[in-house]
């Protein structure tokens, strides 16, 4: 009675060990797959009035993409702002707009509320929605933005285009150029992942 | 009274002039060229260990000041507007300093110690510089 009991015992703790180590190789695998980086994506913004015309492009945007858990963030140093004009890119940095010396990054913490319309695996263009929190000068507000995700040979690119009133971020210029900023900005997101 | 209006009025001109030519410099200001100015020396890695262990402190040494980095070279991609980047090795396994290079660099070589100088523009993941030129 004793022996074959033992046996039995040594084979469900064998099984348990398979199916755990089952487990872990497979989640090992799956999170190998779930997480996609850039560390040089593209930000750009652009201010349209009948006065003016503002664009700027930042190609060194840091953007992880998680899978497993949804999360989407986006982070960008205010000093990789680039414009076609040196005077604007200065002004961009004073004090009165960006103080991109006191606040030098801004950022973007949020989740793509339906994740599961992306199938990862299969290249195609997915509509998105994301929603999080944007930080620029130490302000937080929500946000929501409908963008796209590309599947192109495995690799993600996230695209989205969606507008912000500057002045709730405390970005505000001297009073003497207010006509030739618009109130709301419009950023374009196009970030190209590879796979983490 | 007639030559003291002459001399008014080219007064004036003079100003207007000055003016018109202030404005337009400041409108075409060249853009900040790094290959003219002085830089602070330092290697990557302790580069990239300043912004990792205080960030705000490195901010103050280094934030919009020319840099001149020398690291070993993890990999070179093309930026998504087409520019030459190259990540140099630091401490950490992944990240380490992002240079992105405002004209196509002569052939570089993934293993390889450069010297690049460019503007940090902050930190990130990455410790970046932009708007560089290759030294050696």
């Amino acid at each position: 009675m004793q022996a074959p009991l033992i046996t039995d015992h040594k084979i469900n703790g064998m099984k348990k060990i398979t199916a755990l180590t089952c487990f872990v190789f497979s989640f090992g695998l799956t999170a190998f797959n779930q997480t996609y980086l850039t560390r040089n994506g593209n930000i750009s913004f652009y201010s349209h009035t009948p006065l003016e015309d503002i664009k700027a492009q930042n190609n060194e945007a840091v953007s992880v993409l998680n899978i497993a858990t949804s999360s989407i963030q986006f982070k960008v140093a205010v000093k990789s702002f680039h414009f076609a004009k040196t005077s604007m890119e200065e002004h961009f940095n004073t004090d009165d707009y960006m103080a991109s010396s006191k606040y030098p990054k801004a950022g973007f913490d949020g989740k793509i509320d339906n994740i599961a319309a992306v199938d990862f695996s299969k290249d195609g263009s997915y509509a998105v929605t994301v929603s999080g929190n944007l930080t620029i000068r130490d302000v937080t507000k929500p946000v929501t933005a409908k963008g796209t995700i590309i599947i192109k040979n495995g690799k993600p690119t996230a695209t989205a285009t969606f507008t912000v009133k500057r002045k709730d971020y405390n970005v505000i210029g001297e009073s003497f150029v207010q006509k030739k900023i618009a109130e709301e900005i419009q950023i374009t997101v196009n970030c190209v992942y590879e796979v983490q | 009274m007639k030559h003291w209006k002459k001399i008014l009025i080219a007064i004036i001109l003079l100003s207007i002039l000055t003016g018109i030519g202030y404005a337009y410099y400041i409108w075409n200001k060249p853009a900040r060229n790094v290959a003219n100015e002085r830089a602070i020396k330092i290697t990557a890695t302790a580069l990239y260990d300043s912004f990792a262990h205080d960030e705000q402190a490195a901010n103050a040494s280094f934030l919009n000041k020319a840099i001149e980095v020398t690291g070993i070279v993890n990999n070179i991609k093309k930026n998504q507007a087409g520019e030459t980047v190259v990540y140099l090795q630091s401490s950490d396994i992944v990240f380490g300093v992002n240079c992105t290079f405002k004209q196509p660099p002569k052939a570089i070589n993934k293993g390889s110690t450069i010297t690049f100088k460019g503007i940090c523009t902050g930190y990130l993941s990455d410790v970046i510089l932009n708007e560089g030129i290759l030294i050696k």
